[in-house]
């Protein structure tokens, strides 16, 4: 260290040092990645479960070009595939249709899973995954109790309206967070905009199951 | 401190050298991630790893280290136990790593970390360098679960998310907004720095009447 280095030594010692890097970083990859990738399909699924009662066990399907290609592997699902949950009980009778959702909200993309019930034509569930709400305002969208509960039975047709004033009045109203109308706005906006598409794919597919089974 | 121990190395760095309330290091997490206590404490707990993981490894090679690229290698030994710390907890605590979200692989360009490299583990012994990283992480750790927390408890009504004040509290949302952590820090800030002309001014007094008691000295 007394004389300078020469810049083949600097070079060498750089490399070395990237290449240990790299061979430490490949090796805590190794490790965590089948931990990382379980975490988030635990997520989903745990979140399918939810918007969906009484479900037992699930197949996944890519909604494309009109019609539900079935997904064989969940892990080689791509951000930009609009995917279905088709959720069943322990009879294997069908108990709805799980659907991912994202739209712009008040500061960042909110990312939501809902339950859609096709012979009911009502979503019965709801849940954010992904959300950068204002906290304290924004960020009721994940709590608020009247918000939420409208989400258990919500009429989708002619359109998903939101009520900002008094409590919702028809089967087809959400009930606003006040100090988060846009937020709660964001919601039902994204809710109309990712359905409408689906509806008739998803309606084929319940008569395919054979309807529904009372 | 012309002579260096392992008690004081560790000491300076939690209260009188502390990285954000005396040195005014590492700010960028200090306001973003500390709007509730856990927050504020698991960057600290991550930030306390990689520092001292860095600062072995640092101190250890220090004769190995050419000179002109010492800077780029500490950055390397940084980014690689911020990458090991970022895999690890979304493996094992997927939560906390949502919470804290990009400000993971932001520490590596903390420069409370870089800064004791250079200005402390090239230096000294592993030893010392152990002592002087725990100390300051440790100092670091305290200050952002100090932030979290009144941010917490001022802004969510709330400590480590359990409520305080019951269902009528209505909480002062500000504080767990950016701004929050502005007030909370400059408020710290000045606390601290009261603190330290109090002293100061103390120990001018306690000089001047020196000579007084112990009789004439040569200056």
């Amino acid at each position: 260290m007394s004389a300078q280095p020469t810049s083949a030594r600097l070079i060498i010692s750089v490399t070395l040092a990237g290449l240990l890097a790299g061979l430490l970083l490949a090796a805590t990859y190794r490790v965590t990645q089948p931990l990382i990738e379980a975490n988030q399909q635990k997520a989903t699924e745990t979140a399918i479960f939810q918007v969906l009662p009484g479900t037992d066990h699930f197949e996944s399907f890519w909604a494309h070009d009109g019609i539900l290609e079935p997904i064989e592997n969940p892990l080689s699902i791509r951000a930009d595939q609009q995917v279905v949950y088709l959720g069943r009980d322990g009879q294997n009778q069908m108990t709805g249709f799980a659907i991912p959702a994202a739209g712009p909200g008040f500061q960042d993309t909110i990312k939501v899973l809902y339950g859609f019930d096709p012979n009911k034509r009502e979503i019965i569930g709801f849940q954010v995954l992904d959300s950068r709400e204002t906290p304290g305002l924004g960020d009721k969208i994940l709590k608020d109790p009247a918000f939420l509960g409208s989400f258990k039975h919500l009429a989708v047709e002619p359109v998903i309206l939101l009520q900002t004033k008094g409590p919702p009045q028809h089967n087809n109203e959400v009930d606003a967070i006040s100090g988060a109308t846009i937020s709660s706005r964001a919601i039902v906006n994204l809710l109309n905009k990712n359905l409408n598409p689906l509806l008739d794919l998803l309606s084929q597919k319940a008569q395919a199951e054979g309807g529904p089974h009372e | 401190m012309s002579e260096k121990n392992l008690q004081s190395e560790f000491l300076k760095g939690i209260w009188q050298e502390n990285p954000v309330f005396v040195a005014v290091l590492g700010l960028c997490p200090s306001l973003a991630v500390t709007n509730s206590c856990i927050n504020g404490l698991a960057m600290g707990a991550a930030t306390f790893f990689v520092l001292v993981c860095s600062s072995i490894l640092v101190s250890a090679l220090k004769s190995v280290i050419p000179k002109p690229v010492r800077i780029s290698m500490y950055v390397l030994i940084i980014a690689t136990f911020v990458t090991i710390v970022d895999f690890s907890l979304a493996a094992w605590l997927p939560d906390i790593h949502k919470a804290l979200g990009a400000f993971i692989a932001l520490i590596v360009v903390n420069c409370l970390i870089l800064g004791r490299q250079e200005a402390f583990a090239s230096k000294n012994p592993v030893g010392l360098s152990i002592a002087d990283a725990m100390g300051m992480a440790l100092g670091f750790t305290l200050a952002l679960t100090l932030i979290g927390g009144i941010r917490e408890i001022l802004g969510n009504g709330s400590l480590l998310g359990f409520s305080l004040f019951g269902p009528h509290f209505e909480p002062w949302v500000i504080m767990v907004l950016p701004p929050g952590g502005f007030f909370t820090l400059g408020g710290l800030l000045m606390v601290f720095q009261y603190w330290k002309d109090r002293k100061q001014a103390r120990l001018r007094a306690e000089q001047n009447r020196e000579p007084l008691v112990k009789g004439p000295m040569v200056v």
